[in-house]
């Protein structure tokens, strides 16, 4: 069985194929993580420190309806109506029943709604193009002069949410007015004591690697969701050109163990590179956590990235092979490519696991929203280990099947 | 005649309708997932750019999948009509199917009062969709990899979703920026593609070519 492992690692690693794979690979490496983030002690009087999420009903009433406004003005609504991201865009008896909420909330008309809006957003810094310094003029702005909008009277939180779950529904649900995601609205300038305290969790909670790492597997899942179905289809493929399926049918070998061969040497070579760039990756966190005087947890390290990216390169390869071995064709790579597209336009790049193959946490740090994740992303990586464990075991049974003569299809499936 | 028309029927029928059956399923879906009612030119421009452009890669690389098997390849050599001539056909209907799917999605999309340039976008789409199924034939033609040849276009797609600066005039999603130049950039390179793909098996083994080798 060894043997049979070492000779199918070796059919890739000598393919054309495996070449491109390392070559995409590099490339997407190296143009996503040319910058990485540097850790470094906030200065106090800093320009900006960022962004972070309040909780305080008040601060997400305001944030909420700036949110809406800029939306109704543009007439361009985000929403994941079933966890995919879809913009919406209404039509005019749609239009006026948000007016209708809105004049509701703010117990004002949309005129004057609209006039201290704008009045607020004309006073708003201008854009300069250079985008670090916009960003922190807009964030002095925001500390400075935060948005306000007058409420009706007598309007509690409670009939806030309501109001805008109205909204909600008009959009077709899953917009940032549903009463859970209202808080995601409330993005407001972090403070230096809020950036210093983020910089020793950096420290303290993710020992410096952790955040690198999470950051890490954020990209590297981007790619274990698409890259290697090309691999575990390429191998089926060799095969029925090559038309050594009778001769391997005819081996001792039971299906288990040729289909376990092949997996296996599928997922190995598709995470070599993988593997490769995360050493490089730990050279560079040993010069960060030096400079800082925190030693490296090369455990939490790699459990971050086993526990991360076996399950979604599993999954990969597991879909691929029993499409391939089924049918005999190149459908695993489309229904890999639509489920990954899929995957990747859904949900909140920023944290987010839920049953998305790929889970999503693209900021540096912010461990304390990691932790509030962890469970989700936890459930999310065991059901992706079993989904791929059951696809492998009836691949297994269909190659079993197609060597005892069965599942042959004259006809279109089972041509090309 | 008759004999073309059989070469359709027979692609068609035993190696290119799941094709065509996926490609019209992911058009027929995409309303649950994408917005595409009341959409401005530039919100339809990306539903077409970054949906519709992928069509091209299902409906056109298929061209070449009948003969990978080697021997059905040799087969086909000995007949009558040339392989290339062969190829050309599917290919032509490839294109036939792809330019009807899409006259019936922007239809579709204006049924939706979706507000654009309809004629504009349809010549706009048609160049992403033959640049990415251009680019995969030529890969095929010249490595005789199906993989490779899904594997580069998709990659493509993706490298402009995050770098497109760096993809000069060959940038996919052009018309979401209002700009219809890169398309005839896109449409020109296509067409060089298909050239070279249909005709790189006809030159490999042509005496001028033996003899450069």
């Amino acid at each position: 069985m060894g043997t049979l492992f070492l000779k199918e690692c070796k059919i890739h690693i000598k393919s054309l194929l495996f070449l491109v794979y390392i070559f995409l690979f590099s490339l997407f490496f190296l143009t996503q993580f040319w910058d990485f983030p540097v850790v470094v002690k906030p200065k106090e009087n800093a320009n900006g420190y960022g962004w972070t999420t309040s909780s305080d009903p008040k601060i997400i009433m305001n944030k909420t309806i700036d949110t809406l406004l800029g939306e109704f003005n543009n007439n361009r609504y985000r929403t994941y109506p079933i966890g995919f991201y879809k913009e919406v865009k209404l039509n005019e008896k749609k239009a006026n029943q948000v007016i209708e909420i809105i004049e509701e909330i703010i117990g004002l008309p949309i005129e004057e709604v609209e006039t201290l809006y704008l009045d607020y957003w004309n006073k708003a810094p201008k854009l300069t193009g250079d985008s670090e310094f916009d960003m922190a003029n807009f964030q002095k702005y925001e500390r400075e002069h935060p948005f306000e909008m007058p409420l009706a009277e007598n309007m509690t939180y409670e009939k806030f949410a309501d109001s805008l779950m109205k909204v909600d529904k008009i959009l077709g649900g899953g917009s940032y007015y549903h009463k859970d995601n209202l808080q995601k609205n409330a993005y407001i300038p972090m403070t230096y004591e809020q950036a210093l305290e983020e910089y020793e969790s950096i420290i303290r909670d993710d020992k410096v690697i952790g955040a690198y790492a999470r950051l890490f597997c954020d990209y590297m899942g981007l790619m274990l969701g698409i890259l290697p179905v090309f691999l575990a289809v390429s191998r089926e493929l060799r095969d029925k050109k090559s038309k050594a399926a009778l001769v391997i049918y005819s081996k001792k070998y039971s299906s288990l163990k040729i289909v376990f061969a092949r997996y296996s040497a599928i997922f190995v070579v598709s995470l070599l590179p993988v593997v490769i760039f995360a050493i490089i990756l730990l050279g560079y966190i040993g010069l960060q956590a030096d400079a800082i005087g925190v030693s490296l947890d090369i455990l939490l390290y790699f459990s971050y990235l086993g526990s991360w990216l076996i399950p979604t390169a599993g999954f990969t390869i597991s879909l691929g092979m029993f499409c391939s071995v089924f049918t005999g064709n190149i459908l695993g790579i489309l229904v890999q490519a639509i489920i990954w597209i899929i995957a990747i336009f859904s949900g909140n790049i920023e944290g987010q696991a839920g049953f998305n193959f790929i889970p999503r946490f693209n900021c540096f740090g912010s461990y304390s929203s990691f932790k509030t994740i962890y469970e989700s992303f936890v459930t999310n990586r065991i059901f992706y280990v079993i989904v791929s464990l059951v696809l492998f075991f009836i691949t297994v049974i269909v190659f079993e099947q197609k060597r005892k003569g069965g599942l042959e299809f004259h006809g279109n499936l089972s041509s090309n | 005649m008759e004999i073309y028309l059989q070469i359709e029927k027979v692609y068609f029928k035993h190696h290119f309708c799941i094709h065509v059956m996926i490609a019209f399923l992911l058009c027929f879906l995409s309303p649950f997932v994408i917005g595409v009612e009341n959409l401005d030119k530039y919100q339809t421009a990306k539903v077409l750019e970054m949906f519709f452009s992928l069509m091209g890669i299902i409906l056109l690389i298929p061209v070449f999948l009948p003969d990978f098997d080697l021997s059905i390849r040799e087969l086909l050599e000995s007949k009558k009509v040339p392989l290339w001539l062969l190829r050309v056909l599917r290919l032509l209907q490839s294109i036939f199917i792809l330019l009807i799917l899409l006259f019936i999605y922007l239809l579709f999309l204006k049924q939706n009062q979706c507000e654009f340039p309809f004629w504009s976008y349809f010549l706009g789409t048609i160049a992403d969709c033959f640049f990415l199924g251009g680019m995969g034939l030529v890969i095929y033609s010249i490595t005789d990899y199906v993989t490779i040849a899904y594997l580069v276009p998709f990659f493509y797609f993706i490298a402009n979703i995050s770098g497109g600066k760096y993809l000069w005039k060959f940038y996919l999603f052009s018309m979401m920026e209002g700009s219809f130049e890169e398309n005839w950039y896109l449409l020109t390179l296509a067409g060089i593609f298909f050239f070279i793909a249909m005709g790189y098996n006809v030159w490999r083994k042509s005496d001028i070519f033996m003899q450069i080798k």
